[in-house]
């Protein structure tokens, strides 16, 4: 499965619009960008760049309205249910407990033989994300970084050979952040899934990503893509002390900083 | 200026020790217990002043008294003619509120999914909500007659029009998030509906349901005191008609004690359908 090369998903020359009572706004602008098989790629840019736009086109949420979206070499045209996406918010049903969440999508795409080897499987995540102890809690009765990891379980439990990531750690603390950097940075290790990475925080993506890429304020279009040299395995609680990191991020930052103050001191 | 800062501050630092010495007096019961002991304290002031007041500030054909309410309950109770009563409005509030309920979460659920329905169906039923729906009740007795009928169509309308209003909120703003996490998962739609729309709805239904107890039982009794042979409404007009206070009181104990009932079936409901939000 992993070594498998090629493009997962494909961005060419894609314009999205958002049309709100008469106004309309040019969400993206001849977007062109390849995310490549088992590479974590990071997209990188100021708020309201159209980032989350890019990852619900891959998803088949919302239509492009110019140019297309391919995912591994065919249009999206409808729901792409090939892919596994982990929204900004962690969107459980607050209705169902951490273990019911997990196992529901084993349920709907009818995985293993029996609801025996679903609830199992759906175990074996919970121990994964180190939620052991919590499969009868509630949603509302865990944390903000415990839901986040219940929803990174419920879309890794079905294997999904490519993951959209949209800022899911937004909202959390700042060491929340990293012990779940090192989670997801173990789990990729382990698996070398496809992950599209979306986030606003260059940090973050350097620490993650294979290639990073920069996005210029609305309307979004690509501005530039990078390599992050950074040996793997990467531990995020020490990544950020060592040179070559502060070297990437010296020369990453030059090219983000003209788009995120001109964000700020824009009209 | 400063004078009468200090003052305030003075008068907090006096009355605060005075609220910690009230709190430890307390400290040896559990709250729960000072909340029980309480509330039966409060209840036997009132009935206590009720008994007082009677022929002294009221006439006694106005406000009666606790103990000839209490009496005049137990001998209707035991002489059983108020049976009947109490057994032909169960009757039609059971009916009303039932039919009531389902024909509301049907039309609400129907138009939540149509747009276009909804959009030929809103104005009516708004213009419709706008009507005070008790000032209605004397059309359904002279369409329906002096039957339990008209009273279970009285409560069946005041139902349906509240539980509509609360469904339809309940869909039209269903999660589209979480929708669109199951659909890219693959939920097709039977699973949409079942795992998030019902679960969903049923907060507001729930909600539909317990502002629905009372509204039935006011539907029922303006029914029955508009024209009735039977029913607590029935029994209530009828005791007003003679002066008789005590057991004008009687009926609304049972009215109560109905009222109570219905709340209490509902909220084991909502035990069993909200338990996740506990």
């Amino acid at each position: 499965m992993s070594g498998s090369h090629g493009v997962a998903v494909g961005f060419y020359g894609v314009k999205k619009l958002f049309t709100k009572e008469r106004s309309r706004l040019t969400a993206l602008e001849n977007v062109t960008l390849e995310a490549e098989e088992n590479e974590l790629t990071c997209i990188v840019g100021p708020s309201g760049c159209g980032k989350s736009t890019l990852l619900n086109l891959v998803a088949g949420l919302s239509p492009v309205d110019a140019g297309r979206v391919e995912f591994r070499g065919r249009p999206v045209t409808s729901v792409n249910t090939d892919i596994g996406y982990i929204t900004q918010d962690s969107n459980l049903l607050p209705w169902f407990t951490v273990l019911e969440n997990i196992q529901l999508p084993l349920d709907i795409r009818n995985v293993g033989k029996t609801a025996a080897d679903r609830r199992s499987l759906a175990r074996k995540w919970i121990a994964q994300v180190g939620l052991e102890g919590f499969e009868r809690h509630y949603p509302h009765q865990l944390s903000g970084g415990m839901q986040k990891r219940v929803s990174i379980a419920r879309t890794l439990v079905y294997d999904p050979d490519v993951i959209l990531m949209d800022e899911p750690f937004g909202p959390l603390d700042a060491i929340t952040r990293m012990v779940l950097h090192n989670l997801l940075l173990k789990l990729w290790q382990e698996r070398q899934k496809t992950i599209i990475f979306v986030t606003h925080d260059l940090t973050e993506a350097i620490t993650l990503g294979d290639r990073v890429v920069v996005m210029t304020k609305r309307p979004g279009t690509v501005k530039a893509v990078l390599s992050v040299g950074i040996e793997r395995p990467r531990d995020a609680f020490s990544l950020s002390e060592t040179p070559e990191y502060a070297a990437i991020h010296r020369q990453f930052w030059e090219l983000m900083r003209s788009e995120v103050i001109e964000t700020d001191e824009g009209p | 200026m400063t004078k009468q800062a200090d003052d305030t501050l003075h008068i907090e630092t006096v009355q605060r020790p005075a609220l910690f010495r009230i709190a430890r007096l307390g400290s040896g019961l559990s709250e729960q217990t000072i909340l029980i002991v309480g509330r039966i304290m409060l209840i036997l002031a009132i009935l206590a002043f009720w008994q007082l007041a009677d022929n002294r500030l009221v006439p006694d054909f106005v406000i009666s008294n606790p103990v000839h309410v209490a009496a005049r309950l137990a001998h209707d109770l035991q002489l059983g003619t108020i049976w009947h009563d109490i057994a032909v409005t169960s009757e039609e509030l059971v009916m009303g509120y039932a039919l009531g309920a389902v024909v509301g979460i049907v039309f609400g659920l129907l138009l939540g999914l149509n747009r276009i329905a909804r959009g030929i169906f809103e104005p009516v039923l708004s213009a419709m909500n706008a009507i005070p729906k008790v000032a209605l009740a004397p059309l359904f007795l002279i369409a329906m007659g002096l039957g339990p009928g008209s009273k279970i169509a009285i409560a069946a309308m005041m139902v349906a029009l509240l539980m509509f209003y609360n469904t339809l909120g309940g869909m039209l703003v269903a999660p589209r998030p979480l929708i669109d996490v199951l659909r890219v998962i693959g939920a097709r739609r039977g699973i949409i509906v079942r795992k998030i729309m019902l679960p969903f709805l049923s907060t507001y239904i729930i909600a539909g349901l317990k502002s629905s107890v009372p509204l039935a039982i006011v539907g029922v009794i303006v029914g029955e005191f508009i024209g009735a042979s039977a029913g607590i409404g029935f029994y209530i007009r009828d005791a007003t008609d003679l002066f008789d206070s005590a057991g004008l009181f009687s009926g609304v104990c049972i009215l109560v004690a109905m009222t109570l009932l219905g709340n209490w079936l509902v909220q084991l409901l909502e035990r069993r359908l909200l338990r996740w939000q506990r």
